[in-house]
């Protein structure tokens, strides 16, 4: 073990320090995370690590520090094959991750904190004085300045990070890897951040920094490696692209996906937001002044990178998140004070993008699940008592007119695969006819064929029933061909409006969803009919 | 990914068939430690043992005791399966149990109340009762998020005192000679049915039982408790309010543990006797884990453990062996059937050789 | 009776009577560390008063009688680590099981050893010997609060500062925590959760013992069927109303202690004493409305920001 790191030590700056070769990791469902990957790290650079999510990077690092094990490929530290077993293994070898979720225990010192697993002791007593002078080691030691006995739930969260990535360096991690490291930052803490980077890199420590935000790529790292889909498209110098450049490797196009659609019809308008705002529990603001109509029988569909405000959004639109700050109207009514069930009862409907937890119910049966949203209805039930034969016969039609495999309608929904779970899902909001549908991430992670029925069944909604709907998509080529206009959404901020995406590629579209470009006010207007 | 009906059905089968082992697994081990036990004290161990598994069976009087002692526990059992659907670890249907037998001993002592009420007047105050005591810890967890756990494990003792000092004090009977409260009222207390040992209770169990399987099942009300005790998530999201329905569902419980216990009391008693907890409560709570929360089961379930406790008394009454031998067993049966990693290892390999034979054969759908 | 409240012999009593619930408070707030919710101290408390009685009057040697009851409060803890930390049973029922499970094998244990059911009163067991302090004896009031306490009592007040070391200056005490509260970073540092949990509840077992081996071998020298009488509850209570730290535990402690006080003797004042035993249980309700309303209050200034 100490092998390595004495070679690490002695290796010139410059040289290749770390190799993955062919990595190829498949998940027990099926799905290829990663396919015949390569990534390599030199000493003393910060690597950036980029693509869109389920584009395979977050899976690529646990790969590497050990808490996945790849089905082909390999290792190289140093130019010599190594096993990594799981994280303390990686730390060994001089790997440290620093997570997006902290592994920081509140109620405890930094020092405490950074001395868990190899506390220092003086019998059974915990050596508190040896914790706080090797605390004080290495904040010398990396310039990164901290307070020992401060405890960690008073810290802000710029702060816990470096106490997190002080921590990897006093395991003796030679390599860092960060993911998304500035997602909760300020952007003074950002500023902090890259200063203490770039001094660990003039050290001869190398990093991995992995993030959406190209803008800050572009600033500090010395080359960038892009993934899409689960592959590795190219590595290049930082000083040969540009973010526009970035942006079309990672959104490149995919196979056509046949959707068929007429050109859309749109009637009066069904959804008015003005003004929204919204902030998250840490208090930072996850929506700025987002205003924009829906009509009925036309689907807008809105671009965003996860973590960009999107799924705030759409609970904001239906009740399960509380409208802070704006209005919104459904139909004319202002649903600010409304309940989830009242908003419901304006015939609005919800597929949520928490298909597993929120749609459905896993433990229940197919029934239950397809009749959530009109079980107390004059319909289904009267005077409190359910109609079980309406309910069995409403089951049976669902499942047969979504093709829902599944050998009984009793059966629990944790029988069926993701992609009969989220017909379900569709089965029961669509079939009430809905004047405005919310759907979110439809067909993430379901096979081919319902998917496709899904899509259709959306389509068919807004030609039959005139439904409004808003569609909230990761996958570009889907958002592009099933909507009928678009928008973009940019840290929260509505920055783009494409009234016909027949115009629109995944490049331009990409471009607003990084950052890279604005529109002005003038364009963004467009979509509002209603003033 | 190919989906495979009858390798699904398959899987269903072999977790039923294990959790039937699991059940069956924990009678037998609690059984051979009560064996042991019986070993330690008795001269004649095969013999106890016998009685023990079958004493109740040898004549007709103890089939009525088995009977007459699952009646409370029938209430209390169905009153933790109804919180538990809900997703509820509120364990105040002791302390429900016991406020509720006082209230109703209040109701049931007072003169010159007109026979046609007094019965349900009475039900009625010890129902209601219990509603509050075991309703406090709900509406504690949805307004300041308390444990629902340690609140109701609270409320159980304080309704305990509360209740013990109603009796000892203001409905006190000084001339009865023990610790007891005045004499029930003969028209406040329940009628017999098929032998004076028994009585209308058994029917008002029954029925409660009846209703809450149609409550959980079939009603409107009973979807959405189910909805909040299986994923609250998906309640809220489908527009369920969870909170107003975890407080009714928990108010529903008390009222039905109250109600156990004001039948109980004015159904076997001539005054209120209790000194402590009847443990009811608890006896109740371990019939609803065994039968999986489900009424449907309940019935054998309360009657699986009256049984246990009539062959106790038996037992004892044969044999001066304690019959607290029998909660030994209770408790060991308990714990392994809520033991879920007990036997999964075998059941997953079992699930997954099954997997592997079905992909073998060919089984697409 | 508030004169009384005031007398020597009152402190005396509130200092003796919180002594069992002490060592069942401490065992819980360790347990609590280690966030795993255990109501089994009733049963290791009970298992060790009569496994203490049985081993001295056996043995005629108090440390071995010490020894046999600290073992069988460990058996139960072992049995409640085992089943909640490696066989996924919910803690709530694997204690209610146990409570269940010690009560009924001490009567039974009583009936084997003595023919009857109510106590072992018939065994020459031995007891802990009360100490009195030279010189503070003699001092006035304080002499007759502090002095002439039974050594398990001095031993509990000792315990109070043990575990408060123990979790706050030990190095598995760090770990106790880390591991209770997050356990994910815990394992991640390369923390076995698991083990330390097991760890945890079973010092928390020994510490329960003690409470139970003070029951049957301090005042009354022998084993009374049920005689814990819900103290590892009140316990619960003593640590749940203090959050956790050990020295709100052990002021919590006493002030149920003080409860129970006035509750024995409220009857030669009339007053009854139901309320007294009541009270550590409403006092820990009220307890979770407060902190409760604390939070409310805290998420609201957050949301504020």
């Amino acid at each position: 073990m100490n092998s390595y790191l004495e070679k690490i030590e002695q290796l010139p700056i410059g040289n290749e320090i770390l190799s993955m070769k062919n990595i190829t990791k498949i998940y027990s469902n099926g799905f290829v995370a990663n396919e015949n990957v390569n990534f390599s790290l030199n000493k003393g650079e910060i690597h950036g690590l980029v693509g869109e999510n389920g584009a395979g990077k977050t899976t690529l690092m646990k790969v590497l520090f050990g808490i996945e094990e790849p089905e082909e490929g390999h290792i190289e530290l140093a130019n010599e094959t190594v096993k990594i077993e799981n994280p303390l293994n990686a730390l060994e070898y001089g790997v440290g991750m620093v997570h997006q979720h902290f592994m920081l225990v509140e109620s405890l010192t930094v020092a405490e904190n950074m001395a868990l697993g190899h506390e220092p002791t003086k019998f059974i007593k915990f050596d508190k004085a040896k914790a706080i002078e090797n605390v004080r080691y290495v904040e010398k030691k990396y310039g990164l300045a901290v307070n020992p006995e401060a405890k960690v739930r008073d810290l802000s969260v710029g702060y816990k990070q470096r106490v997190e990535i002080l921590k990897m360096l006093l395991h003796g991690a030679r390599i860092l890897l960060l993911d998304e490291p500035t997602a909760l930052l300020t952007p003074q803490e950002t500023e902090e951040l890259f200063k203490q980077l770039i001094n660990l890199k003039n050290e001869g420590y190398s990093i991995v920094f992995i993030s959406h935000k190209l803008n800050e790529v572009k600033a500090i790292c010395d080359r960038v490696t892009v993934l899409r889909n689960g592959k590795s498209i190219t590595t290049v110098n930082i000083g040969e692209v540009n973010e526009t450049d970035i942006s079309n490797l990672m959104v490149g196009k995919e196979m056509d996906l046949n959707i068929i659609k007429q050109s859309a019809k749109p009637g009066d308008t069904v959804l008015k937001v003005r003004n929204l705002f919204d902030y998250n529990d840490f208090g930072q603001q996850v929506l700025k002044d987002v205003s924009f109509d829906l009509r009925a029988g036309e689907i807008l569909g809105v671009a965003a990178i996860e973590g960009n405000g999107q799924s705030e959004l759409a609970e904001n639109l239906v009740g399960i998140r509380t409208i802070k700050e704006g209005q919104i109207h459904v139909k004319n009514e202002l649903i600010n004070n409304l309940t989830i069930r009242e908003i419901r009862d304006l015939n609005v409907s919800i597929v949520h993008e928490d298909r597993m937890n929120t749609s459905a119910s896993l433990n229940q049966s197919v029934r239950e699940n397809l009749i959530s949203d009109r079980y107390d209805t004059k319909e289904y039930s009267n005077r409190g008592i359910l109609d079980t034969t309406k309910v069995n016969s409403l089951a049976l039609d669902l499942i047969k007119e979504y093709g829902v495999k599944t050998h009984n309608e009793k059966a629990s929904v944790r029988t069926l695969s993701g992609g009969n779970i989220q017909k379900v899902v569709a089965a029961r909001e669509f079939s009430s006819f809905p004047d405005l549908l919310v759907v979110s991430q439809p067909t993430r992670g379901i096979d081919v064929g319902a998917a496709d029925l899904i899509r259709r069944k959306i389509i068919q909604l807004r030609d039959d029933i005139k439904t409004a709907i808003i569609l909230f998509s990761a996958d570009l080529t889907e958002l592009i061909s099933l909507s009928d206009s678009l928008i973009v959404l940019y840290e929260g901020e509505l920055v783009a409006y494409f009234p016909d995406s027949l115009v629109v590629d995944e490049f331009i579209l990409g471009e607003y969803m990084l950052g890279i470009k604005k529109q002005t006010d003038e364009e963004r207007r467009g979509v509002i009919y209603d003033v | 990914m190919m989906f495979n009906s009858n390798r699904v059905r398959t899987t269903e089968k072999i977790e039923n068939q294990f959790n039937i082992v699991r059940t069956i697994l924990a009678i037998a081990i609690a059984l051979g430690i009560a064996f042991l036990l019986i070993m330690t004290v008795s001269e004649t161990p095969l013999a106890d043992f016998w009685t023990l598994l079958s004493g109740p069976l040898e004549n007709r009087n103890s089939m009525i005791t088995i009977i007459s002692k699952a009646i409370p526990l029938l209430f209390t059992a169905i009153a933790i399966s109804l919180v538990y659907s809900a997703g509820q670890f509120n364990i105040g249907a002791e302390g429900a149990f016991f406020a509720g037998s006082v209230a109703a001993t209040a109701v049931a002592i007072l003169p010159n109340i007109p026979t046609i009420i007094y019965i349900p007047l009475s039900l009625l105050a010890g129902a209601v009762v219990g509603a509050i005591v075991m309703g406090i810890p709900a509406v504690l967890y949805t307004r300041y998020n308390s444990v629902t756990i340690v609140t109701s494990l609270m409320m159980n003792y304080v309704a305990l005192y509360a209740g013990l000092y109603v009796i000892l004090n203001p409905l006190r009977d000084q001339a009865a000679g023990f610790e007891g409260s005045y004499a029930f009222q003969a028209t406040a207390k329940l009628p017999s049915v098929f032998t004076n040992r028994l009585h209308i209770g058994l029917f008002i169990a029954i029925l409660v039982v009846m209703f809450a399987y149609f409550l959980l099942n079939k009603t409107t009300f009973g979807y959405r408790i189910l909805a909040v005790g299986n994923n609250p998530k998906f309640a809220n999201y489908s527009g369920i309010k969870v909170n107003k329905n975890i407080i009714l569902v928990t108010l529903l419980a008390g009222l039905i543990a109250g109600l156990g216990g004001s039948v109980e009391v004015l159904g076997n008693y001539n005054r209120f006797m209790y000194t402590d907890f009847t443990n009811h409560g608890w006896d109740g709570m371990m019939i609803s884990v065994l039968c999986r929360n489900n009424p449907k089961y309940i019935i054998v379930g309360a009657l699986f453990i009256a049984y246990l406790q009539t062959s106790a008394d038996t037992l004892n009454f044969t044999s001066s062996i304690p019959p607290e031998v029998i909660n030994v067993v209770q408790a060991i049966i308990i714990i392994f059937v809520a033991a879920n990693e007990f036997l999964k290892r075998w059941e997953h390999k079992k699930i997954v050789e099954n997997s592997q034979k079905s992909l073998a054969i060919g089984e697409i759908n | 009776m508030f004169e009384y409240i005031l007398t020597a012999d009152f402190i005396f009593s509130v200092i003796r009577l919180s002594t069992p619930i002490l060592f069942a408070a401490m065992a819980a707030v360790i347990g609590a560390k280690a966030d795993v919710l255990c109501i089994a101290y009733e049963a290791m408390m009970l298992l060790a008063a009569l496994g203490g009685v049985i081993g001295s009057a056996y043995s005629q040697n108090l440390i071995v009688g010490m020894l046999v009851g600290i073992a069988s409060g460990l058996l139960i803890a072992g049995i409640f680590a085992y089943f909640v930390l490696y066989l996924d049973t919910t803690p709530l029922l694997a204690g209610l099981a146990l409570n269940i499970f010690g009560a009924g094998l001490t009567v039974y244990i009583v009936f084997l050893l003595t023919g009857r059911k109510l106590d072992t009163s018939v065994l020459p067991s031995l007891k802990f010997p009360d100490v009195h302090l030279p010189l503070i004896e003699d001092i006035p009031f304080i002499g007759d609060v502090i002095s002439g306490h039974n050594i398990l009592s001095y031993f509990a007040i000792l315990t109070v500062f043990l575990v408060y070391y123990f979790i706050f200056k030990t190095k598995l005490g760090l770990q106790i925590r880390a591991a209770g509260e997050n356990p994910e970073a815990a394992t991640s540092a390369g923390i076995d959760v698991k083990r330390t949990k097991l760890i945890a509840l079973l010092i928390s077992g020994v510490i329960a013992s003690f409470g139970g081996l003070f029951l049957s071998m301090s005042q009354m020298p022998y084993f009374t069927t049920n005689m814990t009488a819900g103290r590892g509850f009140i316990g619960i209570a003593a640590q749940n109303l203090s959050g956790g730290s050990p020295i709100g535990t052990t002021i919590a402690t006493l002030v149920f202690g003080a409860t129970m006080s006035v509750g024995n003797i409220a009857q030669t004042f009339r007053l009854p004493s139901q309320f007294a035993s009541m009270a550590p249980y409403l006092m820990t309700i009220i307890g979770t409305v407060v902190v409760g309303m604390k939070a409310r209050r805290d998420e609201k200034k957050i949301k504020h920001l």
